[in-house]
């Protein structure tokens, strides 16, 4: 066990924090410094000028009263030694002082910089993330930093300007809705002579708008989530996970008049995961071949082992994806056609979900069109180990 | 007063259109950028209500080539893209006004009738001549104060009439603008609904309101 730190008691002397400051410290060290080098030059100068002087008792003096003469001259020596101690112990006092208030000063200028950075710095907030320090000169620590600051604010007004675009296209996704919902509502009050039929199909046409909400909303919370997987990741087959999405989408693929290719393997595909999601992930993949494809086409679902992986493949004869808009499809809303032709339904965010459920599983999804003829999907997820 | 609708949200156009029509305008509906711009080329429209995301081409390119061709029709944008600079991209691509979804249907038939009165000789919002003074925005029509019952029709002409009342307007001038492109009309049927306004008028006191120029149309005295 620890011993607990006795109190400190109150009355213990504390330096002021001024001392702490930079400011200080460079000034101190400045006037240290110079009073250090200037007491060694003192030091050496008296030493070197009392070893030159030579024993009085060996001057010879030609004539006279040579006591007197050696007396005269040793209190002469003893007093220019005196001058010369009391003149460097002021001369010493003198520079410490102007040292201190000059060191003040340079260690002002010199941290004048930090200052500018500090003020620019302060000055830019999360409504004005444009501003850039953008020091020119030298590169020096304090350029280094405000390059650093530079970097860093490009990275946060990227992220808020997808974070704000993001919210731009998420409202835009559910107003369009609300719009449809709200001017049939209008415009079916203003008819006197409504009939039950008129009814029915406003009926109808709110459902289709409301389950357009309820897409988008479901969508946006599942992408927002940050804790991406539930706690239970259980083991699952992505033969048996496939199979019953054959199952479940056989109608659909069916009445589009598609092809519905997939070949039961023996061997099972066992990955760590939450079942469900990586069934919407599969159920996307193939909701989008089936969207994009036309009668007397064919998807194609496919799974197999490759090393430590499973990799699921899923084709189809569709339109394909042009070559530009490879690298966007996953982002959220992108869509090639931007229009959202309705016929084809989606709200843009069906790839966005795909990517993430399976990132969230520690694999990989790619898409390729080759020569813009139909597309193929391919998932790569770690097998589990046992 | 003939109306473009352009939306691709195929369920809004038809709301719109229907509702619009109720309220005496001629809709025309397109879902895509490039047909509406051909439409609005050939056809003489007072307003386009443009949409922003269309297939083809998007509305903000539609509304520059229609004011690069020297349309001067009126465009009132509908889109769910409300932000400063969309709103500014739209007005500053040649737009009127901009109306943002989801809106009020009655918000939208008073910005139509806004932009509309833009172009027209008053700016008031009734329309008078004399003794007889019409409402778009309760689709009525009074001499003094007697209400005149006018079919959708007889409302579109007599607007119309009135909102160019400075001037004699042709057959060809009425059948653009008061009938859409469904319509299948002949110049006879103008004369029978004119016929029929004037009788009405009549019936009101007001019998000599439309005049007709021989050989060249008619004009509201």
């Amino acid at each position: 066990m620890e011993q607990t730190a006795p109190p400190k008691t109150e009355s213990s002397f504390r330096l002021p924090i001024f001392v702490k400051s930079i400011r200080f410290q460079l000034t101190m060290v400045y006037s240290v410094f110079l009073v250090w080098i200037l007491i060694v030059m003192n030091i050496g100068i008296y030493s070197v000028y009392t070893r030159s002087l030579s024993d009085v008792s060996e001057i010879r003096v030609p004539f006279g009263d040579m006591v007197a003469w050696q007396n005269a001259i040793q209190a002469e020596r003893e007093e220019s030694l005196k001058k010369l101690r009391d003149y460097s112990v002021l001369g010493t006092c003198l520079v410490l002082v102007v040292g201190a208030i000059g060191g003040y000063f340079i260690a002002t200028r010199m941290l004048r910089p930090v200052d500018e950075v500090s003020s620019l710095a302060s000055r830019i907030s999360d409504t004005n993330l444009k501003e850039r320090i953008k020091r020119s000169g030298p590169d020096d620590e304090i350029k280094r930093l405000a390059d650093t600051f530079d970097g860093m604010l490009e990275r946060l007004e990227n992220s808020f300007e997808l974070q704000k675009q993001f919210i731009q296209d998420a409202s835009h996704e559910l107003r369009t809705p609300l719009a449809i919902a709200q001017t049939n509502i209008e415009v079916l009050e203003m008819e006197e002579a409504a009939t039950k039929e008129d009814y029915q199909q406003l009926v109808d046409l709110l459902k289709m708008s409301l389950e357009r909400i309820k897409d988008v909303s479901n969508s946006l919370l599942l992408l927002s989530d940050g804790t991406a997987l539930p706690s239970q990741m259980t083991p699952v087959d992505i033969q048996k996970l496939i199979s019953e999405v054959y199952d479940e989408m056989g109608l659909k693929v069916r009445a589009a008049g598609l092809r519905f290719d997939w070949q039961p393997h023996g061997a099972t595909l066992p990955v760590r995961g939450d079942a469900l999601r990586l069934k919407q992930v599969v159920i996307n993949l193939v909701d989008n071949a089936v969207k994009y494809n036309s009668t007397g086409g064919m998807v194609k679902i496919e799974a197999l082992r490759k090393g430590n992986s499973a990799i699921i493949a899923i084709s189809d004869s569709g339109i394909g994806i042009p070559a530009a808009d490879l690298p966007h499809i996953f982002d959220r809303f992108f869509r090639v056609d931007k229009s959202r032709s309705r016929e084809r339904g989606g709200s843009g965010l069906g790839l966005a979900i795909v990517k993430k459920i399976v990132e969230d599983h520690g694999g990989t999804v790619t898409a390729q069109s080759p020569g813009g003829q139909g597309s193929v999907f391919r998932i790569k997820l770690p097998l589990w180990q046992h | 007063m003939r109306i473009l609708v352009v939306e691709d949200e195929q369920a809004l156009a038809q709301a719109l259109a229907h509702g619009l029509s109720r309220y005496g305008y001629s809709v025309d509906t397109t879902y895509d950028g490039e047909t509406a711009l051909v439409m609005a080329e050939v056809n003489a429209y007072d307003l386009v209500l443009l949409d922003l995301n269309l297939p083809k081409m998007d509305g903000l390119e539609v509304c520059r080539r229609l004011r690069a061709a020297g349309s001067r029709v009126g465009i009132l944008m509908l889109t769910a893209r409300s932000g400063l600079e969309e709103r500014i991209t739209g007005l500053d691509s040649g737009a009127d006004d901009y109306l943002v979804k989801p809106f009020q249907f009655a918000e939208l038939l008073a910005r139509v009738r806004a932009v509309l009165r833009r172009d027209g000789e008053t700016r008031s919002a009734v329309l008078q001549s004399g003794s007889l003074m019409l409402d778009p925005n309760t689709i009525k029509v009074f001499v003094d104060s007697t209400e005149i019952p006018l079919t959708a029709k007889e409302f579109g002409i007599l607007e119309y009439l009135l909102r160019n009342a400075s001037r004699v307007v042709s057959h060809e001038e009425l059948l653009e603008h008061v009938w859409n492109e469904d319509a299948n009309m002949f110049t006879q049927t103008i004369k029978v609904h004119i016929n029929n306004i004037r009788k009405k008028l009549a019936a009101a006191g007001d019998a000599e309101r439309i005049a007709t120029v021989k050989g060249r149309g008619y004009i509201v005295s």
